[in-house]
């Protein structure tokens, strides 16, 4: 990804640009300031891997019933892809609540497909306490290791995390730390479609 | 210097422009990114609550180190079309030309409605562009004005006077430049200004009346006060023989502009 670039390709992308230019595997990172919004993002990546053939994956602190009603909302076709087992959702709410260990770990073992081969995409959100000290602590920590074993899996993940749930004396500072382990970012935002882009290292 | 002399930018449109333009993009963060970011601007500037600068390298400087060099560029890349929208006219460049132009835009706006007993010093360094603006200085056509020179100078209305005539006789010299600006302004018949300039008054330096013109800078201040004139002396300041010349001249002048890049300051009561 590290290719130099001319002035005239330094171009801000919404994120929907964003997605639909994306070629390679990105570990994506989307902070969200507009929930509506971001999850139509998330189910527009998904639905840009699905279209494709590849498998879709989301697990977030949701309930399953209700993201499978707004993914139709979106124009997913639920019942087909969930058939031909390329479409999970999850609801990781209580995924640390019931099992010892790393969450990251514990997320994996729940949500990878048998086949490690098959290309997924996923859209993720760890269950963490991110308005503390302590509680980002752990969760960069996780992130950090997602983003080193990312390299051995096929396809592409979006983390996606509320804004607001930052711990807000040093949230620049967090969001620093975590584009370090992320390829790309999506910000959006109450007032228009937002900026993504790719963050080199 | 000109900053320790207690003199501030009298020119807003550039940092506002610029401004705005940072601030509907930093909105695309969403708004608490946005808030974080301008906190975290004021910290490293310490500029006041309201964010109101065009200091456009410091918050380059802010998304290199929040992101890296591309996404910075990205970044000044779309605060640099926002300013385009804004502006809505036939500026171009880099964010530091599109400023630049909006500052000597808004230079000559000043100079237009100058409206008497302005004395303004005019540090250039760039031929071309000092010769640009003292043109847009001259823009009355029914008023008396003059400008001296070293070469002949042809701006439609305005009487040209050579420094060379003015040296002729060294011993009366600068007499001869002060009887010159009165007679300019007795011939002024209307309420309108008196518009009086020298391209370059280093010109008196050179031929080693240092000391009597700098005398002549302090007094015609008062003069100015009196009379219903507008004057610029231009020096260029890659001949201004030292510090304590600058100092001196920085006392005898309420306005100093510069030209590259365009910058107007007024002193500070």
């Amino acid at each position: 990804m590290n290719q130099t670039k001319n002035k005239s390709q330094f171009t801000e992308l919404t994120p929907i640009e964003f997605l639909d230019g994306m070629h390679d595997d990105k570990h994506i990172i989307m902070f969200d300031e507009n929930p509506t919004y971001s999850k139509k993002i998330q189910f527009h990546f998904l639905n840009n891997g699905l279209e494709k053939g590849e498998h879709a994956i989301y697990a977030m602190p949701k309930d399953k019933d209700v993201i499978e009603k707004e993914m139709k909302g979106y124009g997913i076709d639920v019942e087909k892809y969930q058939k031909e087992n390329l479409l999970d959702v999850y609801n990781t709410e209580k995924i640390n609540q019931y099992l010892q260990g790393d969450s990251f770990d514990n997320l994996l073992r729940i949500i990878m497909p048998s086949d490690p081969a098959k290309i997924c995409r996923i859209v993720g959100m760890l269950n963490f306490d991110m308005n503390t000290q302590e509680g980002m602590d752990v969760f960069l920590k996780s992130e950090k290791k997602s983003h080193s074993v990312f390299e051995s899996f096929s396809g592409s993940w979006m983390c996606s995390y509320p804004t607001t749930n930052i711990e807000p004396e040093n949230r620049l500072n967090w969001i620093r730390k975590l584009l370090k382990n992320h390829d790309s970012v999506i910000f959006t935002s109450s007032h228009n479609e937002g900026i993504a882009f790719d963050v080199l290292h | 210097m000109i900053k320790k002399e207690g003199y501030e930018s009298c020119l807003n449109d550039a940092s506002t422009i610029f401004a705005q333009s940072s601030d509907a993009v930093f909105l695309k963060f969403g708004d608490k990114i946005k808030s974080d970011i301008i906190a975290y601007l004021q910290s490293i500037t310490k500029f006041p609550q309201s964010y109101n600068f065009l200091y456009y390298s410091i918050t380059k400087n802010v998304f290199l180190d929040l992101f890296d060099e591309e996404s910075g560029e990205i970044i000044m890349e779309s605060i640099r079309k926002e300013m385009l929208r804004r502006i809505d006219s036939d500026i171009h460049g880099n964010i530091e030309e599109i400023l630049d132009e909006i500052q000597r835009r808004e230079i000559i706006k000043y100079l237009k409605t100058l409206s008497g007993h302005e004395h303004v010093l005019f540090l250039w360094s760039d031929k071309d562009l000092r010769n640009k603006i003292m043109e847009k200085f001259f823009i009355k056509l029914n008023v008396p004005q003059a400008l001296i020179s070293s070469e002949r100078i042809k701006f439609p209305a305005v009487e040209n006077v050579l420094y060379s005539d003015l040296l002729s006789n060294k011993a009366t010299a600068i007499q001869k430049e002060l009887q010159m600006i009165t007679e300019i302004h007795q011939k002024n018949q209307t309420v309108l200004t008196t518009r009086v300039a020298g391209m370059d008054c280093t010109q008196w330096f050179k031929h080693g009346l240092s000391k009597e013109f700098l005398a002549l800078e302090r007094q015609i201040g008062s003069y100015f006060e009196k009379e219903n004139i507008s004057c610029i002396c231009g020096y260029n300041i890659n001949k201004i023989p030292d510090n304590k010349t600058l100092k001196t001249l920085l006392k005898c002048h309420d306005y100093v502009m510069l030209d590259t890049p365009h910058v107007l300051l007024m002193k500070q009561v």
